[in-house]
């Protein structure tokens, strides 16, 4: 079948930005340049794409966080003032302002916490979990002291990717994923990733934009190559089949999943998109906003030639330690949270939206036809918790950009005080076009999609 | 031609044995050499190397395969195959993957006996490889990982660098291989002896003499009596890495101490604590006043007694590891206590680490947790006991406890299922 692709632009994406090379404009095949309104088709409904953006540490807290963080006396610089359309940013919103992002505001995670083991009430881990995955922690194998958990779900993104109701076919790479900052908590487990395709299976990012552009345009250079892959993953897989008449029900589902990626490696190489006007290879330089930006580029790059519909980018890792020195902050956040440095958590918020935003200009590029990427898609951002001083999981931040087709609302603050964090999600999935009729699990089902979002 | 078949045939065998770490099944031959045949083109080496990338791919590599088999000592008990023991003891031991000797054992159903077991294992522990893999062990238990990602503030700590950091962590792996390795000995004296591995930076940092120490050349120090080093809780990696970028804290110290030294539990804070040390104008402006506090919320006191005691004992040593006997003035008070019993500073936590029941304890769960790849259970404290006696009965040599390990029907025999007891 045609999957029907996006005219491409001669201004290419990755202007000026990829550290300073030179982009190669290789010309693109007829076909792909007119597109089908130029041969006279009617606009295709481009199937809308979905990216995770995840930032890590919560908000600078305030009142409605809880009784202390209420006595700090610090103003929220987060929630618009009214709700509906047509609301001024607040502080920490205006460098979104330009994306015409949808808020929603006063949300939290309803998952119950089992009494053990420990610890799983610890806002970090279950606010995080819930907001990738709708579930939360897996009690089997919680180590509170070491911090060592795994999801009970897989993450939005894997969700949406393996969900029947998506993908007709799955393009090239069915998932993509990235991240910016290279700071973590601990070197090891869900520390390094945002995305999980469930249990003890986490979707390491690609940390440097190089390493996406690998990924997204090193293909076989000849049709003989291609083959003699293809060959060889055959006699992976005739290994893996031998294998699974051995194997119990628990590790035949893990080889199975092995298996799958497998043959999403097979795929990758008949689809193999010769659509692509392949850009100069990227530079790692430069700061986090630059590196944003570049991922940002190159994502948008994929999404428009129909190399992927879904991925998710972890700006910064759980409980991030990072130093942002770039902004005078000389102590990690996650210490300088703890130590309840509100305007320094501000300010490395209203950064991190920075780095949104520019991640977003991409999407946000007028394409041939007038339309933009954030017309057919949608870009989810969220974090772990409400805020970082004390993990109240009260207000966790989420944001919806794009209008994925037009049946998701731009530019509306939606407030809902104690409201199921998993409602969001079940209104982005219906964004999507997916027709579930619940999301959550483990107590925070919902049935019930945001007011006045859907269109 | 034929000549070439027989040669790709043994390729293949060899090749896969070394990867599947079993002998291959005929089936999976016939499927390599054909994959070797059809994209070799006019080049055998160009169909030796698809083999090479196929089998780098496949689960048979990619996965330790474990389904194991009937043990002969009865009802229902599966005890792993002489080639997953093989594997399961390379693993542990090296690393990596079973070398030939052990796969010949393995081809002669050896690998089924504690004693063969013991017999390899000690071959392997000859080898540069075991010292890597305890490396390896040692990094995670003390979580030396975490040193890397350490920023200090550059005025407080004109001497700090990521050469700092990396000599820190260098003293720490010495010490480690002259305990297992080059001296043996007890090796819970990791946490008291007064030893060091000193480059010109550390020598620095601790004020020792180092005849022979350079940028790059670190020499063994014995740290004299009359200072304050004694076991690597008071050297650089463990002061630093439990350190914040200006101050110490004595919180992150005792939480290490809880936690990877006497295996303890630390709950997190609860829900919507205040966990911040507020400084009020006209308050004395030391850490451990405001620490205090914890103690007096009752909703901290309950952890904050448990862990902030023994990390006060470190209140002497900088973020950097550095000695010093005032903070902004004020003189450094390092008392504590460690579960009720006082102490004076780190050098009596040394003494009293050097003895504590628990930590022979913690270190054999570690290695256990390390050798089964999963958290222990109910179903493992037979074969801890087991082996914490053996590992005791050797003086606590760290050897002997890799051995005892090794033999521990919790190392040979499969766990039941998950939801029996």
């Amino acid at each position: 079948m045609m999957i029907p692709r996006r005219p491409l632009s001669r201004r290419t994406f990755l202007r000026g930005a990829l550290g300073g090379l030179g982009v190669a404009l290789a010309l693109p095949p007829l076909e792909a340049m007119l597109g089908p309104r130029a041969a006279g088709a009617q606009v295709p409904a481009f199937p809308p794409f979905f990216g995770l953006f995840y930032f890590a540490n919560g908000m600078p807290w305030h009142a409605r966080h809880g009784g202390e963080q209420a006595a700090a006396g610090y103003p929220d610089l987060w929630t618009p003032g009214t709700t509906g359309a047509g609301f001024a940013p607040s502080p920490l919103l205006e460098p979104l302002a330009r994306h015409r992002p949808t808020v929603v505001t006063g949300l939290e995670p309803h998952t119950e916490v089992p009494p053990a083991p420990p610890g799983q009430d610890d806002g970090h881990m279950r606010g995080f979990m819930v907001a990738m995955t709708g579930d939360r922690i897996r009690p089997e194998g919680f180590d509170h002291p070491s911090h060592t958990l795994t999801a009970l779900s897989p993450s939005l993104d894997q969700y949406l990717a393996r969900h029947p109701g998506f993908y007709d076919a799955p393009p090239r790479f069915r998932t993509l994923e990235v991240g910016i900052s290279r700071a973590r908590f601990h070197d090891y487990g869900h520390w390094n990733a945002i995305s999980y395709n469930g249990p003890d299976s986490s979707n390491l990012p690609m940390m440097e934009p190089s390493a996406l552009y690998d990924r997204l345009f090193a293909v076989p250079p000849d049709t003989r190559e291609a083959d003699r892959r293809r060959r060889v993953l055959d006699a992976v897989l005739g290994d893996a089949n031998t294998l699974r008449t051995q194997l119990g029900a628990t590790d035949r589902a893990r080889l199975d999943a092995h298996l799958e990626h497998v043959r999403t490696l097979q795929r990758r190489i008949e689809l193999a998109s010769p659509h692509c006007e392949v850009p100069g290879r990227p530079g790692d330089d430069g700061d986090l906003l630059q590196k944003t930006r570049t991922m940002g580029e190159l994502l948008a790059l994929a999404v428009s030639c129909g190399l992927t519909r879904v991925f998710s980018v972890m700006l910064t890792s759980p409980a991030t330690t990072h130093v942002f020195s770039n902004l005078g902050v000389p102590e990690d956040m996650h210490k300088i949270c703890h130590d309840g440095r509100w305007e320094w958590v501000r300010d490395i918020t209203r950064y991190q939206m920075e780095c949104f935003a520019a991640f977003l200009d991409a999407f946000q590029a007028p394409q041939p036809d007038g339309t933009t990427l954030l017309d057919q898609g949608l870009v989810y951002g969220t974090s772990e918790y409400g805020e970082g001083w004390k993990h109240s999981v009260k207000e966790l931040p989420v944001l919806m950009v794009g209008s994925a087709g037009g049946r998701l609302a731009r530019g509306v603050h939606v407030r809902e005080v104690d409201g199921n964090l998993c409602r969001a999600q079940l209104t982005a999935l219906r964004a999507l076009g997916l027709d579930d009729a619940q999301f959550g699990r483990n107590g925070a089902e919902t049935a019930d999609v945001l007011p006045g979002l859907l269109t | 031609m034929a000549t070439d078949d027989a040669c790709i045939d043994a390729y293949v065998r060899g090749l896969g044995r070394r990867l599947y770490r079993r002998p291959l099944t005929e089936d999976e031959v016939a499927r390599w050499v054909a994959v070797s045949r059809d994209t070799a083109e006019s080049d055998p080496l160009r169909g030796a190397e698809s083999v090479l990338a196929g089998m780098l791919q496949s689960p048979a590599f990619l996965y330790r395969v474990e389904a194991g088999e009937p043990s002969p000592d009865g009802d229902g008990v599966r005890r792993y195959t002489s080639h997953e023991m093989g594997a399961r003891l390379a693993f542990f031991l090296t690393e990596a993957g079973p070398d030939d000797a052990l796969l010949d054992a393995a081809d002669r159903g050896e690998l089924l006996s504690p004693e063969a077991l013991e017999t390899q294992a000690r071959r392997l522990l000859s080898s540069p490889r075991a010292r890597a893999a305890v490396q390896s062990y040692f990094a995670q238990y003390l979580d030396l990982g975490r040193l890397e990602h350490i920023e200090l503030d550059p005025v407080r700590f004109p001497g700090f660098s990521r050469a700092l950091l990396r000599a820190m962590e260098t003293e720490v792996r010495l010490l480690v291989d002259e305990l297992v390795f080059r001296r043996g000995g007890d090796i819970r004296s990791l946490f008291s002896a007064r030893r060091g591995y000193v480059n010109a930076d550390l020598a620095t940092l601790y004020g020792v003499d180092a005849p022979g120490a350079t940028a790059s050349a670190f020499v063994p120090v014995t740290f004299p009596e009359d200072t304050p080093r004694a076991g690597i809780l008071t050297l650089g990696a463990f002061l630093t890495m439990n350190a914040h970028r200006i101050e110490t804290s004595p919180t992150l110290r005792g939480k290490y101490i809880r936690e990877r030294v006497l295996c303890q539990d630390v709950p997190p804070p609860p829900d919507n604590v205040n966990l911040d040390l507020e400084r009020e104008e006209g308050d004395p402006p030391t850490l451990r006043e405001r620490l205090e506090q914890h103690r007096e919320n009752p909703a901290c006191a309950g952890c904050h007694a448990f862990i902030d005691p023994p990390g006060f004992l470190f209140e002497h040593y900088d973020s950097m590891g550095r000695w010093r006997d005032a903070v902004d003035g004020y003189p450094v008070d390092s008392t504590g206590d460690l579960d009720g019993v006082p102490l004076d500073d780190a050098l009596d936590l040394a003494k009293a680490l050097s003895t504590h029941p628990r930590v022979g304890a913690c270190m054999t769960r570690q290695v256990y947790r390390f050798a089964i790849s999963r958290l222990d259970g109910r179903g493992d404290r037979a074969p801890l006991a087991a082996i914490e006696a053996a590992f005791a009965a050797s003086g606590y040599d760290f050897q002997s406890l890799l051995v005892a390990t090794v033999r521990s029907e919790g190392f040979r025999m499969l766990a039941a299922p998950e939801g029996q007891p």
